[in-house]
């Protein structure tokens, strides 16, 4: 590996233990066949290695001389996709009490940056694993390569165990890591910084955890899935108002939504935001005075379902809310940069908090509690509501009529305040930025 | 003392405030380690739409340990139809015994994962604390249906082929089979070749996906998912494939019993040159071609451990016979046919022979 460039980091966080490590103590994965079986990761996994001996293009060889390519963490042995090595990571983490969306709204959020960051940002979006992110590739495929459009079909829950994870063994104990999803973005030539390709490109890392994880007591010894919260740039809180009780009730006679028709959930979403906030205060030593000062967007998502509570001095705002892509010349060139127009979208915050100080104002309350920079962003990840199957009593969406919106406005958000630049922020904000090295 | 968990998506969990996918039942006074390790092996790939009666169960045996003590964890894990928020749903449904208990126990442990009035199939009711020492009732072996290898694969040899790996250090064995086969049946006729101090000793799974979490000896993937096909392309352990295309010499021998390796590779060999599409399919299955480098290993690492550890012996001895046999059986008739042959065709020259001399 040789990495003399300025830009790459001199350590690396893994993306499944969160271990902060320098370079030279990463180590690799064996390729030849006789290699089989690693201490941490068991008897089908090639054994994990520090290398001595390299290839003339800077690959390591394993004690059989088999050129190796594979780049793992010195403290778990798991995989880390060589994208986090070549470029700066930054961590998301999305959250959110169970069936609130997290699933369908990170599937959609992909799919339609794969599908639109070229043409609007110049900017490539692509797997940096393919393998790590197999499950959300299938939900992908699942809404919108489906080949039978007009069939209901349903996202699985989340499982707290299984594919999600990798277990890892410590001596007797054994841990299971939730899988990360990476992705890399890289500027294209057409980019106003396409010249800096190295310096201004980043591995995304998302995780797509079950609800469960962030409920209070929901925390499990040896499954720390929700590490991730302390190493992220910034958090996407989604607030699910079809499980909020008030919300719910508002909404009755206005929305024919099964989720509000039927029995369905309530969840005390402030309390996920507070379980999350102590999680956070605790693991990264914030006092209980201090301000979380990364940006937190709370995603209220099924907007389809609840969009009938919003008067008509939003429903204007909301039209223009669409055009939140402003273009403008770069000040040091003469290309035409895309920004995201942050003004717009902290109007429509402020439309929106409206709406939750009148039936949520404890969940207001939990995060601004705990944040300086809170964002409400209307989103629907379907953009209809699910129908409910009388013969399973299983909710299920057609394919061919999903119309996802804003879902990916949390995330580009996010990116356009913390990435240093992919996305460009308008002069008028400055945030505190803070990637992860 | 043996500890119950079960593990599945409700509305209300055993721990305050807990609920979606959470432990609803459990043995009074299990270890927290215990019960948290229980449900890290609670993992359920979903083969078909929730509520499907196509989707599989995996019944499953190992061993876990939770710091000095060692478990043999007895399991059954489902789909469970929708739950209440109408999402896919699954019930896992754990028993860890102890090692005293498992000595104790004098059958195999696929009777006991086969009680029906033990284990949890749907879990629609308040959580509850479980009693003491519930344990699951043997069924008698008529209980689960026989042939199960045969009906699959066209040969109930394969159920020695399987229980050899044991001998062979624990070998790991990859058996990719078609939907809705009797897989506990399987297992249970595979167990049968050993003690019973060594079926408990062997760990399986009868639905292994990359959900299942721990480590098996015996994993049964089903055909068509990403896992066989892992498996398919970097082949580790011995591997019994379902999906195997033969040609015509193969499918006339496949109708004898056929369990020596040497067949098993010719005909792997012969498959190799049978273009795609074509006529021929069979149901007998192929191992793969480093399985006859490694039954040649495994004799001789069996001649070693043989000989250190005299007790081991007996294992190996409640494995036909007929596999050790240094002539394979179809080499066998083979020189049976050509000395007989031999001998007409000597006989008839001499009876010519004679009849012209005589003249
Ligand atoms: N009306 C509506 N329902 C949605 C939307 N997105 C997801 N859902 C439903 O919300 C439920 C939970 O979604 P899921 O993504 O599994 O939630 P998770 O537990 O947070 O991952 C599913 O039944 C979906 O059909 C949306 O945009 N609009
Ligand atoms: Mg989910
Ligand atoms: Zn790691």
């Amino acid at each position: 590996m040789t990495r003399s460039a300025k830009h790459i980091p001199p350590r690396a966080t893994c993306p499944h233990c969160w271990h902060v490590f320098p370079l030279e103590e990463t180590l690799w994965v064996s390729s030849h066949p006789a290699l089989n079986g690693d201490a941490r990761l068991g008897a089908e996994c090639q054994r994990r290695f520090l290398p001595t001996r390299f290839d003339v293009s800077g690959n390591a060889l394993d004690s059989h001389g088999s050129v190796c390519s594979e780049l793992a963490c010195p403290k778990c042995h798991l995989v880390i996709p060589r994208a986090m090595f070549e470029m700066r990571s930054l961590f998301y983490s999305i959250l959110g009490s169970p069936g609130s969306g997290k699933s369908h709204l990170i599937a959609t959020t992909t799919w339609t940056l794969r599908k639109t960051m070229g043409r609007n940002f110049h900017l490539s979006f692509s797997d940096a694993d393919p393998d790590s992110n197999r499950v959300l590739n299938q939900s992908e495929e699942r809404l919108f390569f489906n080949e039978n459009p007009n069939e209901l079909t349903t996202l699985p829950k989340t499982e707290k165990e299984g594919e999600l994870y990798d277990p890892v063994r410590f001596g007797d104990q054994t841990f299971w890591y939730p899988r990360p999803f990476v992705f890399s973005v890289q500027p294209l030539p057409s980019h106003p910084q396409g010249e800096n390709v190295a310096e201004m490109s980043r591995a995304i890392c998302l995780y797509d955890n079950a609800g469960e994880h962030f409920l209070p007591g929901g925390r499990s010894s040896i499954s720390p899935a929700t590490q991730h919260l302390t190493v992220s740039s910034g958090l996407i809180f989604l607030f699910d108002p079809t499980q909020h009780v008030r919300f719910r009730e508002a909404c009755k006679g206005i929305s024919n939504d099964p989720q509000i028709t039927t029995a369905g959930l309530s969840f005390r979403q402030d309390q996920v935001m507070l379980e999350a906030a102590n999680r956070i205060r605790t693991q990264a030593s914030l006092s209980q005075n201090e301000k979380y000062k990364r940006p937190i967007v709370v995603a209220m998502t099924k907007l389809d379902a609840w969009r009938g509570l919003l008067d008509a001095s939003f429903e204007r705002r909301a039209a223009a809310f669409g055009e939140i892509l402003q273009r403008r010349k770069h000040k040091d060139s003469e290309a035409i940069e895309t920004v995201l127009n942050h003004r717009r979208i902290k109007q429509v915050s402020l439309d929106l908090r409206e709406l939750m100080l009148r039936y949520a104002p404890e969940f207001v309350n939990a995060a601004e509690s705990f944040a300086e920079d809170v964002t409400y962003v209307p989103v629907s990840a379907l953009g209809h509501a699910p129908t409910l199957e009388a013969e399973t009593g299983r909710f299920g969406v057609r394919p061919g009529s999903i119309s996802p919106q804003w879902a990916e406005l949390p995330l580009l958000y996010l990116l356009s305040l913390t990435s240093g630049g992919l996305i460009p922020r308008p002069i008028e904000r400055q945030h505190n930025s803070d990637e992860q090295e | 003392m043996s500890f119950e968990i079960v593990y599945t998506s409700s509305q209300q969990g055993l721990h305050a405030g807990s609920r979606g996918f959470c432990t609803v039942a459990a043995t009074i006074g299990i270890p927290r380690q215990l019960m948290e390790r229980l449900e890290s092996l609670s993992g359920y790939q979903h083969q078909h739409p929730t509520g499907s009666k196509l989707n599989p169960v995996n019944f499953c045996c190992q061993s876990v340990r939770i710091q000095e003590e060692t478990f043999v964890v007895l399991s059954r894990v489902a789909d469970a139809g929708a739950d209440f928020s109408g999402r896919s749903n699954k019930i896992a449904h754990h028993l860890a015994l102890s090692l005293d208990e498992v000595r104790l126990t004098n059958c195999s442990p696929t009777l006991l994962l086969s009680d029906p009035d033990f284990w949890f199939t749907k879990w629609a009711r308040s959580p509850e604390w479980l009693p003491a020492n519930r344990l699951p009732k043997p069924v008698s072996s008529g209980g689960i249906p026989v042939n199960a290898w045969k009906t699959a694969f066209g040969d109930a040899g394969w159920s020695a082929v399987v229980a050899r790996s044991v001998e062979n250090d624990f070998e790991p064995v990859f058996a990719i089979v078609p939907d809705g086969c009797n897989v506990i049946g399987m297992v249970h006729e595979a167990l049968q070749h050993l003690s019973t101090r060594m079926q408990w000793r062997v760990s399986f799974s009868t639905y292994f996906t990359r959900s299942s979490g721990g480590d098996c000896h015996w994993r049964f993937l089903r055909d068509g998912m990403a896992e066989a096909t892992a498996v398919r392309n970097r082949p580790v352990g011995i591997v019994i494939d379902v999906n195997s295309r033969l040609s015509g010499e193969d499918q006339k021998r496949s109708n004898q019993p056929s369990l020596n390796v040497d067949s098993i590779d010719e005909s792997e060999d012969v498959s190799n040159e049978q273009p795609e599409g074509q006529e021929g399919f069979d149901r007998r299955p192929v191992t793969r071609s480093q399985m006859r480098r490694r039954e040649a290993g495994a004799r001789s690492r069996q001649a070693r451990l043989a000989a250190k550890n005299p007790r081991e012996r007996r294992s190996e001895r409640e494995i036909p016979q007929d596999r050790h046999s240094p002539i394979p059986k179809a080499k066998k008739l083979k020189t049976w046919w050509i000395v007989t042959g031999l001998f007409v065709v000597i006989a008839v020259i001499a009876i010519v022979v004679g009849l012209i001399w005589l003249k």
